[in-house]
């Protein structure tokens, strides 16, 4: 017990730095700290982002005549074993199975437990971005699936006549469920208190994970996957960017950017984006000056309106979440409704859907340049809890004395990788908005060029805001 | 100009006053400001209903639509000129100037 002890105690240091990068009501998180020795002030970055957006806007209306993207074939490589599949998903389910056990069954310390840190880094931050390079892995591994075929394989055998999907999923919902999903995750990490006590994360995970159970069992498992598993859908959003694409068995390569436009539009959609974009917006901003000085106000009219002093601070970032989201969605509809100003004869809410598949990029450059630090360095934590999941002392694989370590990646190194993140992410929906204008305006060149002003003020827009975040929460 | 155009050029003007008071700020306010002019001077462009190059950029796109690709144009010089056959062509060539081989004594 001393030993255990001991271990938690020289892990403080470091874990302290980390807390700040893992939880965000901290003073700076996701923290780069020092960062004061960059050649130029921040933002000078915006104004360079926004040079290279304007020149790639002129290079694409000059050198891209035609839509490239809408239409593409993909390059059939090789054909996934059987076992795959299923070995993958035992491993999700294992690996899910072993994070809610160290939840409820670990130190009741945060950054003991192997819990927070894998679902607030690795599961939350890591998978999108290992989405982006190889394709829809969570697919593979995704445990609410994977249980479900179990499941549904011993039923069938017993009832053969029972119905895989006895419930229509109702075309309105959309991927609403998804964003309702994404929300309380968003909420749960940015404003709940209770956000780092495991036990109330392995409960929401046994409380979420038995949803998708009956979701699926209602309306069947891809419908739901696709529709209302807010993660899977988001994962899958993000693995549009990849080059990888799985048609059944079979894994194909097709070109960089074309599995976005195949994104349908199903209600919702527009939604789902803005939210991930607003919530990760929110991260930032929460950690700024404005927010720091504006937040004590808010809570304080709350609580002298008789609310307790935690309600009343969870009910001021809820509307802080409320209006970043709002702010983003009302920031895309402005580019929407200038884009109808140049054709009017165009209904907004097509025109909204027609172009929101160009958010996809944008969102996964937030969640990289915001939490490229975070998973960079609390990442690294997986080493030394995989060796003691349950902060008791153990040892499980020789590992439990390894540090994080800060010297990994320079913070300048890490601004860098944040500004081309951004940079890249816009100039990417900046190609899918041209492209998408040339399919959607291909009677009129006139308005097809004008209209992706518009896009091109929503990506300038975007691009400096996320800068302006960064800089003001390193600064 | 219309109460639309008005309003508009009201609504840039109101978007562009921030920038009058960045003299005045300083520490992070003014770096905020600064980082965000760029979005402010674009939006105001187009609000006032100006799209800058526009014009020159349509001519361009319209000359690139126009232009054949280039693969398109090689292959058209390659129909153009006299072809000499070689390799698989010379065999193919060879081959369509004799008819086929009689078969009909293996039939009967």
């Amino acid at each position: 017990m001393s030993t255990a002890f001991h271990r938690t105690v020289r892990r403080a240091v470091p874990a302290a730095l980390a807390a700040s990068a893992l939880f965000p009501a901290s003073a700076s998180a996701h923290g780069l700290v020092g960062r004061t020795d960059l050649p130029i002030p921040d933002w000078m970055f915006a104004w360079g982002a926004a040079i290279v957006l304007i020149a790639s806007f002129v290079a694409l209306g000059t050198l891209w005549p035609r839509p490239r993207l809408q239409r593409h074939r993909v390059r059939p490589l090789f054909t996934v074993p059987g076992f795959v599949e299923p070995l993958c998903g035992l491993i999700g389910v294992a690996a899910f199975a072993v994070v809610v056990s160290c939840a409820f069954a670990g130190s009741t310390i945060a950054l003991a437990n192997l819990a927070p840190t894998v679902i607030y880094v690795h599961f939350w931050v890591a998978i999108p971005l290992l989405s982006v390079l190889f394709g829809n892995v969570f697919r593979l591994f995704n445990p609410w699936r994977a249980a479900y075929r179990g499941l549904t394989a011993v039923l069938f055998r017993l009832a053969p006549s029972l119905d895989a999907a006895p419930l229509r999923y109702p075309a309105w919902l959309g991927r609403w469920p998804a964003v309702a999903g994404l929300v309380g995750f968003g909420w749960l990490e940015l404003v709940y208190v209770d956000r780092d006590v495991p036990a109330t994360l392995g409960a929401l995970a046994l409380a979420y994970a038995f949803v998708q159970l009956v979701g699926m069992s209602l309306f069947g498992e891809e419908t739901w996957s696709e529709r209302g598993d807010a993660f899977g859908v988001y994962f899958g959003l993000a693995a549009r960017l990849s080059v990888w694409e799985r048609r059944g068995r079979q894994l194909c390569r097709r070109p960089l950017l074309s599995g976005v436009p195949d994104l349908d539009m199903v209600p919702g959609t527009v939604a789902l984006l803005c939210t991930i974009i607003g919530t990760t917006t929110f991260d930032g901003a929460s950690n700024g000056a404005l927010w720091t000085e504006v937040a004590p106000h808010v809570q304080t009219f709350l609580t002298d309106r008789g609310l307790s002093l935690t309600v009343a601070g969870e009910l001021t970032f809820s509307l802080g979440l409320a209006l970043c989201i709002g702010v983003v969605a009302g920031f895309y509809r402005l580019g929407i409704a200038g884009m109808r100003s140049v054709d009017p004869r165009r209904d907004p809410g097509e025109l909204a859907r027609s172009f929101a598949h160009t958010l996809t990029p944008i969102a996964l450059a937030y969640v990289l340049a915001h939490y490229f630090s975070l998973l960079v360095f609390q990442g690294q934590a997986i080493v030394y809890l995989i060796s003691d999941p349950l902060g008791t002392g153990a040892n499980l694989f020789g590992t439990a004395n390894t540090q994080v370590d800060y010297t990994l990646i320079s913070t300048r190194a890490i601004w860098y990788v944040q500004v081309a993140a951004l940079i890249a992410g816009h100039v990417a929906g900046l190609v899918l908005a041209h492209d998408r204008a040339l399919e959607v305006f291909r009677s009129d060149q006139r308005v097809a060029v004008r209209s992706q002003y518009w896009m091109l003020t929503v990506m300038v827009g975007f691009t400096c805001l996320g800068l302006w975040l960064l800089s003001a929460v390193n600064a | 100009m219309t109460r639309g155009r008005a309003l508009r050029c009201l609504l840039a003007g109101a978007l562009l006053s921030p920038l009058a008071t960045l003299p005045l700020l300083h520490g992070a306010a003014a770096a905020g400001l600064l980082a965000l002019a760029p979005v402010l001077v674009v939006v105001a462009t187009l609000l006032v209903g100006r799209y800058p190059g526009a014009r020159a950029l349509e001519a361009l796109a319209m000359r690139s639509r126009r232009r054949p690709a280039v693969g398109r144009l090689r292959a058209c010089r390659r129909l153009d000129g006299p072809t000499v056959p070689r390799g698989g062509l010379l065999v193919a060539a060879s081959l369509a100037g004799r008819g086929p081989p009689s078969v009909g004594p293996l039939l009967t």
